[in-house]
């Protein structure tokens, strides 16, 4: 068996510089190492397997915090340009989207501000985020690195950030986003004069609740029912939508080629991408529900297909590549 | 006075430099150890190489026990610049305590 760390180390020297490894995984390693072989000797078995754990998580932490240091840091004057670019234009582009999809609710906000409860329009927003960071961060790559070609310190930043808009995208969806829309029900019932509260739908319901009404059905008739079907799909979506800010940042960077390509290019590949990925989305909700395929699968199909042809993308611009004089 | 930065303390790196202060010498893990949970092992070695390039402290390499095995141990002490640097910092925190906020 191998040493505790050995194999976190192999891994953290593949995407590390030597000064990082020597200043802060080695050190953490170190630590991580001793700590472990103290709760071995004391025949602490599950404390040593917590010290693995949380060491793995620290290193992880350690990896994204360097990473992103360094890229932000060491890169060129034109890296940081178009870093620069991406936020902006990210930023921009996920603003619109936000107010693109609470335009349907326009008349709703009108009624919320005449009766003095604006923060309704607060809870409205948590259910746009999830569409507009992949979307609005795709379309900021894209334009942010236009005409440029992307090095692999600006392709580890972009990633980076995409898995931090990630994470942030899993904590709306798991919980903000079903208290939220909660929130927003019994506002819209109270309105009207309706008994509050409400018994949450699909929507509403937090990760952990959709995680235990899944398994409270589990032994029973219901275990192949729609509604089941439903719970489960719900449950994976929102696994699968978190991770779709990442997988669209990864499609982006595939986009980008090596020669400046056109802005028409460029906006037909963002909303080409974006539209290809809900559809399947929408596809594999359809077949999910239908019974045709697992819930997971469903869920997961788009994050797939794009993973695949992001990879297919950046090795073929990899084998395409004109070799050192 | 361009070109000379005034040095700059971060909350956790006072923290970092008070403890190391007041044990002497110590490495990542009993820092976590000694904030009480205020400092994290994940973030804490990258704060003391941060800290190390400014100059605030100062690290050496120790064995790891025989019986143990492993990677060397890196051990952190404060240089008198962090020493001068947490005083100064300590000192204005007291005279405008919402300058310490």
């Amino acid at each position: 068996m191998t040493r505790a760390g050995n194999r976190l180390r192999a891994f953290a020297s593949r995407l590390c510089c030597a000064e990082t490894m020597e200043r802060v995984v080695d050190p953490l390693i170190a630590d991580l190492q001793l700590e472990y072989a103290k709760a071995v000797h004391t025949g602490s078995l599950w404390r040593s397997r917590w010290i693995r754990i949380a060491g793995g998580v620290a290193l992880l932490k350690v990896i994204a915090l360097c990473g992103g240091r360094s890229a932000f840091d060491e890169g060129t004057a034109d890296e940081h340009r178009a870093m620069a670019r991406t936020i902006t234009f990210s930023a921009v582009a996920m603003c619109a989207l936000v107010a693109l999809c609470e335009a349907p609710y326009w008349r709703t906000l009108q009624l919320a501000v005449q009766a003095q409860q604006t923060r309704m329009f607060l809870y409205l927003i948590p259910q746009a985020l999830p569409i507009a960071f992949p979307i609005g961060l795709t379309i900021g790559i894209l334009f942010g690195f236009r005409g440029r070609v992307v090095s692999a310190r600006s392709k580890r930043a972009v990633l980076t950030m995409a898995v931090a808009w990630s994470a942030i995208s899993f904590a709306i969806l798991a919980w903000v986003l079903p208290a939220a829309n909660q929130s927003y029900r019994e506002w819209v019932f109270r309105t009207y004069g309706q008994i509050t509260p409400l018994l949450k739908g699909t929507s509403e319901l937090t990760l952990a609740e959709l995680s235990g009404q899944i398994e409270s059905y589990r032994h029973t008739a219901m275990a192949g029912s729609s509604l089941v079907r439903d719970l489960t799909f719900s449950y994976h979506q929102r696994w699968s939508l978190a991770c779709a800010t990442a997988v669209l940042a990864l499609f982006a960077l595939g986009v980008l080629g090596r020669r400046p390509s056109a802005r028409w290019t460029l906006g037909l590949a963002a909303v080409g991408g974006c539209f290809a990925y809900y559809t399947l989305l929408f596809l594999g909700r359809s077949a999910a529900l239908g019974g045709s395929v697992p819930a997971f699968a469903g869920a997961w199909l788009p994050n797939v297909v794009f993973v695949l042809v992001s990879i297919l993308l950046l090795a073929s611009r990899q084998s395409t590549a004109p070799s050192p004089a | 006075m361009r070109g000379h930065r005034l040095p700059t303390l971060s909350r956790k790196e006072s923290l970092i430099l008070e403890l190391l202060v007041r044990h002497k010498e110590l490495y990542g893990l009993q820092l976590v150890a000694e904030s009480r949970r205020r400092l994290k092992r994940g973030t804490v070695y990258v704060t003391l190489q941060r800290m190390e390039e400014k100059g605030y402290v100062a690290s050496r390499l120790e064995d790891a026990p025989p019986e143990a095995g492993g990677l060397p141990r890196r051990i952190y002490q404060p240089t008198a610049v962090g020493r001068r640097v947490l005083g100064a910092w300590t000192s204005a925190a007291r005279l405008m305590p919402e300058f310490a906020r």
